[in-house]
């Protein structure tokens, strides 16, 4: 009879399966050297387990030893030999061994580059140049027109240059680790999530600032500043995740949330926890924007002189409330 | 050991005449120190603020008798500690010779900082009191200078400050921490003032003797019985002293200063002390500021770590025709802050509640940052803050800053309102 069965054999903390034929039975397993398949895992017994096939070829799973047993699926394999029918599992101490016929199906190949087709230009070296390229202009910029002391267009751009060097040295280390988990550097694709991390941080800095100055109010912007900043962390964080790995899109964010979250959440604690019962200065809100757009009106003097009494004099009168209840 | 160093800027100017008058006299003086010293030995005493966990002195000042045999007057910011936390420390009087005995406080008044204490027993002859004399008349500062041994430090009377919001009298000799509360004599052994306060070398500051007669007249109305509701009558005192600073403030029309291109509030009292500073733009620095501000040179003691009556605003205006606007407003920006000068902890006062507005002062709209906060020991009283930068303009700018401690928040926006009302926006 042709071979009958495979065994594909993962040893914990080992990384990839092994896989063997069986071509004869009954066949031994354990640490023994006079065993058909020897186990170098000292939780498995010298004589472990034995596959038999009976005369109506029948195949049947026999445990040896009751030192650390053998499961077969998820019950634990007693005395009487039992009935194997593949695909099975078998565990013996740390050892798993999924038993396979050579007609188990396999999953369709994976390409290795977790994108979609129409985002395969990501993946390019001169689309993420290009980005590199944007991120510099957008440096150069924002350098030229908060300059105080007008310099040459020379200087300026020599003195951004090595702000360059932030998103090209994060694609190295980002692609080291690619390197180490796929055995591929893919630098375009990290550099291109390199550039728009660093080009999002700058949108988002730019989008909270005037935000606050439009709430005029220090909760409503730190609030806004966690949403986003969760909200971009996990994007980028789930895009790396799956360049990372063979992740699908879904898989990727619920990682990529199931990690950051939690962090986030506990940073948020510890700045309720860590906030400071007594303030010894006022909680002022300086933003100011050469763009004058607010959503509270210009008060007249009288209604302001009004207005601020009144709400001074709640705040005082509920703070001291809370005090005297404490 | 302790005195406090007054907040006045060093007044610079020095006399050699005065110098050299002492010299033509110095055979006299010498004599009359003795004499004075002798005659007034027995009537000085230390006082020794006692913490008792340990029974060793936690602070440490002068006291002279006044009034009645068993009446010492001192500073109040010698015995604050024992009047805040009559539990925590007790008064102790030390004689020239050794003796020691207790102390209670019978009154006070913080505003010019005198305290009033009873002893046990008689120990001495009260001192009598005098107005001030002269410019140049010479006095005798007695007290325990660092808390060594009883001195006597000649010096002379420079009449009263001008630029304070509490009367005090210049002397121009050297008063050291621990003198505090310690008599200043004139020639004939009468005491003209309270040594308070030193702002260097050779430059003291005395309370005039007629708050301390005032202080004893108050007590005596009740006998000199020792006070156990001081903390009430210094609420009464703080908000009877910002009612006070503010009539004066209101009492005349504010002449006015140009800042920038606006007309504003200049040296509301005679009695706040003005600086004012322009830096023209130049290559490096494109950009025009102007700042000036006025403030109180003094304050009212209440603790090591709070100060009340203190009062000080300030304009600041920023200009550029060559800045981009978003350049500008991020130099703006930068300035755009205030911090309230006060050690106080949340055992003195709450936090500050802040209001964020924007309103319109002569036709200019003002991003305002109004903030208070309560006194815990001092019901009604706050601290009073505010922030304001004009805004809506490309390359111009104006910052307002506004402190007062120990207001009542209906007085604080009263003065604010003033302000604004003043405020007076000139186009080119």
């Amino acid at each position: 009879m042709a071979a009958a069965l495979i065994l594909e054999i993962m040893t914990r903390g080992r990384g990839q399966p092994q896989y063997r034929r069986v071509r004869q039975f009954p066949y031994r397993i354990g640490r023994g050297y006079d065993n058909d398949l020897i186990l170098p895992d000292d939780t498995v017994s010298a004589h472990h387990v034995q596959l038999e096939r009976d005369v109506d070829g029948a195949l049947r799973v026999r445990n040896l030893s009751h030192e650390n047993g053998t499961r077969l699926g998820h019950r634990k394999l007693g005395y009487v030999p039992e009935l194997l029918a593949a695909p099975a599992s078998l565990q013996l101490g740390h050892t798993q061994i999924r038993v396979l016929t050579p007609d188990v199906a396999v999953a369709p190949a994976r390409r290795p580059q977790a994108v979609p087709g129409s985002l395969a230009l990501v993946e390019r070296l001169p689309f993420a140049l290009a980005l590199l390229t944007l991120l510099f202009i957008m440096e150069v910029m924002f350098a030229l027109l908060h300059q105080v002391e007008p310099q040459p267009l020379k200087t300026v751009l020599l003195n951004k240059a090595p702000e360059l060097l932030a998103p090209l040295f994060t694609a190295v280390v980002t692609g080291f680790i690619s390197r180490l988990l796929l055995h591929r550097w893919r630098f375009g694709l990290q550099l291109t999530i390199a550039c728009v991390s660093f080009i999002f941080g700058q949108l988002t800095i730019e989008l909270l600032q005037r935000v606050s100055y439009y709430y005029s109010s220090n909760e409503i912007a730190s609030v806004l500043n966690v949403v986003l900043a969760a909200t971009l962390f996990t994007g980028l964080f789930a895009w790396q995740l799956r360049a990372f790995s063979t992740l699908t899109r879904k898989r990727s964010v619920i990682t990529a949330i199931a990690i950051a979250w939690p962090l986030l959440a506990l940073f948020g604690v510890q700045s309720i926890v860590r906030e400071p019962d007594f303030r010894s200065q006022p909680p002022l809100h300086l933003q100011l924007h050469v763009q004058d757009v607010r959503q509270q009106p210009t008060l007249t003097l009288d209604a302001f002189l009004a207005t601020s009494r009144s709400e001074l004099t709640e705040q005082m009168a509920a703070e001291q409330a809370e005090s005297s209840t404490n | 050991m302790r005195g406090i160093t007054s907040r006045l800027l060093p007044l610079a100017v020095r006399s050699l005449i005065v110098c050299c008058a002492f010299l033509a006299t110095v055979g006299n003086a010498d004599e009359l120190a003795q004499q004075l010293y002798a005659a007034h030995k027995d009537a000085v005493y230390r006082i020794e603020v006692i913490s008792p966990g340990t029974d060793k002195k936690s602070s440490l000042g002068t006291g002279f008798v006044i009034a009645r045999e068993d009446l010492l007057a001192s500073n109040f910011h010698v015995v604050a500690n024992a009047v805040h936390e009559p539990e925590r420390y007790r008064l102790e009087w030390e004689s020239v010779s050794g003796e020691r005995g207790p102390l209670s406080v019978v009154a006070v008044d913080v505003i010019h900082d005198l305290a009033l204490l009873k002893a046990d027993k008689p120990l001495g002859r009260p001192h009598v009191s005098t107005t001030l004399p002269q410019k140049g008349t010479a006095l005798y500062a007695m007290g325990h200078p660092l808390g060594l041994d009883l001195a006597i430090v000649p010096g002379s009377a420079n009449g009263l400050l001008e630029k304070a919001l509490y009367d005090k009298i210049h002397f121009s000799g050297n008063i050291n921490p621990g003198m505090s509360g310690g008599p200043a004599l004139d020639a004939q052994g009468r005491v003209v003032g309270i040594n308070v306060a030193t702002a260097g070398e050779a430059v003291g500051f005395l309370v005039p003797a007629h708050f301390l007669d005032a202080l004893v007249q108050r007590a005596s109305e009740r006998e000199f019985a020792v006070a156990d509701d001081l903390q009430k009558r210094i609420t009464e005192q703080l908000t009877a002293n910002q009612d006070q600073l503010m009539a004066d403030f209101f009492a005349k029309p504010w002449p006015t200063q140009q800042v920038g291109q606006f007309t504003v509030p200049g040296e509301i009292s005679h009695r706040l002390d003005c600086w004012g500073e322009t830096e023209p733009a130049t290559e490096k620095k494109p950009y025009l500021e102007i700042a000036t501000n006025c403030s109180g040179q003094d304050d009212v003691y209440l603790s090591e770590r709070q100060r009340a009556g203190s009062v000080a605003y300030q304009y600041f205006w920023l200009e550029s025709d060559r800045l981009s606007p978003r350049a500008f407003y991020r130099e703006f920006q930068q300035r755009h802050n205030s911090f309230f000068q006060s050690d106080a902890d949340e055992t003195d006062v709450g936090n500050f509640a802040c209001s964020v507005k924007f309103v319109e002062v002569s036709g200019q709209s003002f991003k305002a940052n109004v903030c208070a906060r309560p006194y815990k020991r001092y019901a009604g009283l706050t601290d009073f803050m505010v922030l304001m930068a004009m805004t809506g303009h490309d390359r111009q700018a104006l910052l307002f800053t506004l402190d007062l401690s120990s207001v009542t928040l209906d007085n604080g926006m009263k003065l604010l309102q003033q302000f604004l009302e003043n405020f007076q926006w000139q186009p080119r």
